[in-house]
């Protein structure tokens, strides 16, 4: 079980400027995947592929940036992290058409992290 | 497409119990550089995963000024030319947090900014065969 970190994902309020600027810095070819959430594919050998999402206005914070673990088991580590004193901020979650879930929690110093599993 | 995430770092004011942490949810195997400072692999040849540290806030980090350095998680973009980047940054709207810094006796340097939403994100440049033959002249 070698849990990689093979996803990241880099959000903002206003996405239109987010994607001009990693476009035009970095010239990643940014393409929708589906409503409010770009997908930025690095096309290498190396590094992993991410996403730009858009921030609900609503919200109240302008800025996220995430690392995913892609895990066997999304429950069971979830369990673990409880155990070890993190807190889940999103119980796994179906992602629309892929089969995967997602999920989210905060570390011991309160950083979030999200994980992945296919097909569960 | 250049450019690609190749990096990311975890930034704790408890970074032991941090790395306890990663260790036993996710069984990474992390190394130690001295007491607080990791480094692990989180890919193997099988899965496509990045290198990851772990470290403290502290002072030694060159910031700009009025830039606080607090608990964090980003990913450091790999670059072949670290001060182009960071003029382009300036020139889209990003803001400087910590100019390019040497991080090793092989000319690798680092840098972060952040992008016009305020996310901060890392930039990584390779070290050089040529700063090796000057830095060992």
């Amino acid at each position: 079980m070698a849990n990689p970190v093979p996803h990241f994902e880099i959000g903002g309020k206003d996405i239109v400027r987010l994607i001009e600027f990693y476009r035009k810095v970095f010239g990643w070819n940014i393409t929708p995947l589906v409503d409010e959430l770009y997908i930025a594919d690095p096309q290498t050998e190396i590094g992993i592929e991410g996403h730009l999402f858009q921030i609900d206005s609503n919200e109240d914070f302008d800025n996220l940036v995430l690392i995913y673990v892609s895990v066997d088991d999304i429950f069971n580590t979830l369990k673990t992290v409880e155990k070890l004193g993190g807190d889940i901020l999103i119980q796994p979650q179906e992602i629309p058409g892929n089969a995967s879930h997602y999920a989210l929690f905060n570390d011991r110093s309160g950083n979030s992290i999200g994980l992945l599993q296919q097909r569960l | 497409m250049e450019n690609p995430v190749t990096n990311f770092e975890i930034v704790g004011t408890e970074p032991i119990i941090l790395q306890q942490f990663y260790s036993n949810v996710f069984n990474w195997k992390i190394n130690a550089y001295e007491e607080g400072y990791y480094w692990f692999e989180t890919g193997s040849e099988s899965d496509n995963g990045i290198e990851g540290h772990i470290y403290p806030p502290n002072d030694e980090i060159p910031l700009e000024d009025g830039v606080e350095f607090a608990n964090h998680i980003t990913i450091y973009i790999t670059v072949t030319d670290i001060n182009s980047t960071m003029k382009q940054v300036e020139c889209l709207g990003g803001t400087i947090l910590m100019k390019p810094v040497v991080v090793s006796d092989k000319g690798q340097q680092i840098g972060m900014f952040l992008d016009p939403s305020g996310n901060r994100i890392g930039l990584y440049q390779e070290g050089t065969e040529i700063f090796n033959t000057i830095h060992n002249e």
